[in-house]
């Protein structure tokens, strides 16, 4: 439970984006404890300390810390629990550092400390600006052209059937 | 990643071996753990900022207050009150800041100690900023005064103004400031022109024989022919050389007030430094000079005679005193005289009006006797009838027969009737056509019985009349006060229009 109001709202809409609420909390759990073990701590709020903007730094500290588990996981954690559970992670440290009275979170700071969360995380990923356009245009497409979205939908359909 | 390593570190410290993170699916309980951590974490993250804050703040003090810090940085001790904030600054440092901005050094050594040294940044802006008085006219930033004698200006209530100041020798010396001296002799003669020419005093002029008022700047300057007068009001105006030719012009007819003006004027040139006032002072003192010299007042000159005529008497010459007191005299002895008069005249009338009841019972009686002696009944009547008379105050022979007496009081009545000033009537209290009537009286009236009647009708109705002029004599008194002619006046009026015999 954080103690800001908006950080808390965020947080609830993170975790019902969520497909798996169990990993979820799994995965926030095992980064709060790394982030809260006294080795780590100190070390993190040095990287703060040294870096530009803190909330800049916040937001790439929960990066960090994901990237941290996803080693430790040997591979085990999936890219979508890695992004909620790194998101839940960043909102946590600002609630931090907004306990502590370092910064002042608003609406502002939220959107700061997720546009930078976004655009350090996604290219770890090989989502690069450029290909999530590509991506975007790709979707586009098929949606405005029929006989892409009937082969597309027949495509899932079969999925599904197979699955079945 | 150094710090990628310490997540793997505290990833491991907190039970995640490599491989078991969600394998072993050992996330139980981790939740509170975790908050705790957190908790924990907050608490001394706080503690870390606040002491940074002070840290910071104290960097700040050091940079102001100079100095190198001492061995191990600054140093945060514990004030009385528990509170942090304590500095150890260069004792050196201290002393210096004491010296330069005139702080105690306790005072600074305080603040540090007991205030963090938040109290030094006013004890600076206290210190620079001057502490202005004025004492003695003079303005002293009091930081700055050193002791021993302070400079100072004073005026006295005669307008010298002098000031003190430290000598060379650090003791008190008192100085003329430029152009102290020659504005006070201004001042003054403007002062002394102003009082002689508004002083007016007693002249004798000889052509009148009486003393007369002149002001005194007049009387001086008629010694001199040709001075002009001081100006209207003794009140010269303008600028500082009009005002000295004015001033010198108007007291210039008391040739003490201006000996006194040049001595004074020459012992405030020895005390004036500059050359300003001095020039000016010796205009002064030349200006004066030269008035004197006028004013006929130098060596050898003759004594001022006051000059003759003027509009203003200041009295009476001897002859207008004597015919005044003459006049005085006679008003007052005619006073006297009215007002002894007009007493006798009132016990008159009072002792009338106590009287006439009587008279006129008395002449009534007598008028009934003679009415008998007239019909021949009174037996013996001339002794009851000469009684009766003598009660009146009418002498007639008591051995007389009663017709004899009757003709003989007759006689006496009309006598006394016909001469109101032998005592019928009190003055103003019958009219002319009265004193006509009773003067018309023909002498053989007493000689009938019905004259005889006529006359005692005549003497009763003057008595009532005495009276009527006692009532209206206490009501003039009870309203004016007094008697006084003005009441003789009234009754003669009334009396005039109210005759006793006039329908007779």
């Amino acid at each position: 439970m954080l103690t800001n109001p908006l950080l808390q709202r965020a947080l609830e809409g993170v975790e019902q984006g969520v497909t798996s609420r169990e990993t979820h909390d799994k995965v926030v759990r095992a980064g709060m404890k790394a982030i809260y073990a006294e080795s780590t701590f100190q070390k993190l709020t040095a990287a703060l300390d040294r870096g530009g903007d803190i909330v800049d730094q916040a937001a790439k500290a929960a990066i960090l810390i994901m990237a941290g588990l996803q080693e430790k996981s040997r591979g085990t954690l999936q890219p979508p629990d890695m992004i909620t559970g790194g998101m839940a992670l960043m909102l946590d440290i600002l609630d931090f550092l907004d306990s502590a009275g370092t910064i002042q979170v608003d609406n502002a700071t939220l959107e700061q400390a997720t546009k930078t969360y976004l655009n350090e995380l996604l290219p770890k990923f090989g989502l690069t600006p450029q290909k999530m356009d590509e991506v975007l245009g790709s979707v586009q497409e098929t949606l405005s052209n029929p006989e892409r979205m009937a082969q597309y939908q027949q495509s899932l359909k079969g999925g599904s059937d197979g699955a079945a | 990643m150094g710090l990628l390593d310490a997540v793997g570190r505290g990833l491991s410290a907190a039970g995640y071996g490599a491989g078991e993170m969600f394998a072993k699916g050992a996330l139980i309980d981790t939740q509170n753990e975790a908050e705790t951590q957190r908790q924990l974490r907050l608490a001394e993250f706080k503690a870390t900022e606040a002491q940074r804050m002070l840290a910071a703040k104290a960097a700040q003090q050091q940079a102001i207050l100079g100095g190198s810090a001492p061995a191990g940085g600054l140093m945060m001790t514990e004030g009385e009150n528990g509170e942090t904030g304590a500095i150890s600054v260069d004792q050196k440092r201290i002393a210096q800041l004491s010296k330069e901005f005139k702080i105690p050094e306790a005072a600074i050594r305080h603040d540090l100690a007991y205030n963090g040294g938040k109290g030094i940044s006013k004890m600076l802006y206290e210190s620079g900023k001057p502490n202005v008085q004025i004492h003695g006219g003079v303005a002293h930033d009091m930081k700055n005064l050193e002791p021993g004698v302070v400079p100072s200006v004073s005026t006295s209530t005669t307008g010298q103004t002098t000031a003190i100041e430290r000598g060379p020798d650090g003791k008190p010396r008192v100085v003329v400031p430029e152009g102290a001296a020659a504005a006070a002799a201004l001042y003054k003669g403007i002062e002394a022109g102003s009082k002689s020419a508004s002083t007016l005093t007693k002249v004798y002029n000889p052509e009148t024989g009486r003393e007369e008022w002149k002001t005194e700047a007049e009387v001086i300057n008629a010694s001199r022919p040709g001075a002009a007068a001081a100006p209207a009001g003794g009140r010269p105006a303008g600028p500082e050389a009009a005002l000295r030719t004015q001033m010198t012009g108007g007291m210039g007819g008391d040739p003490a007030a201006a000996k006194r003006e040049i001595e004074q004027s020459r012992a405030s040139l020895v005390n004036v430094k500059d050359e300003g006032s001095r020039q000016l002072l010796t205009a002064h003192i030349a200006d004066m000079e030269r008035q004197l010299a006028n004013m006929g007042a130098g060596p050898g000159a003759p004594a001022a005679a006051p000059r003759a005529g003027g509009p203003l008497a200041a009295g009476p010459s001897a002859a207008e005193k004597s015919a005044q007191d003459a006049r005085a005299a006679s008003e007052k002895t005619n006073a006297e005289q009215i007002a002894k008069d007009v007493a006798e005249q009132r016990k008159t009338i009072i002792m009338a009006d106590a009287q006439a009841p009587g008279m006129i019972a008395r002449y009534q009686q007598i008028g009934k006797l003679l009415a008998n002696v007239d019909g021949g009944v009174l037996t013996p009547g001339g002794v009851r009838l000469a009684s009766a008379m003598n009660s009146v105050g009418i002498k007639i022979d008591k051995n007389l027969a009663d017709k004899e007496a009757a003709a003989a009081l007759g006689n006496e009545l009309a006598l006394q009737l016909r001469n109101p000033s032998g005592g019928a009537g009190m003055p103003g209290a019958m009219s002319d056509a009265d004193r006509n009537f009773l003067a018309s009286m023909t002498p053989n009236i007493a000689q009938s019985a019905a004259g005889r009647k006529q006359l005692i009708d005549a003497r009763i109705a003057i008595e009532e009349r005495n009276r009527q002029v006692a009532t209206f004599v206490r009501r003039y008194e009870k309203k004016y006060g007094r008697l006084d002619n003005d009441f003789f006046e009234q009754l003669s009026s009334w009396s005039q229009s109210t005759p006793l015999f006039g329908s007779k």
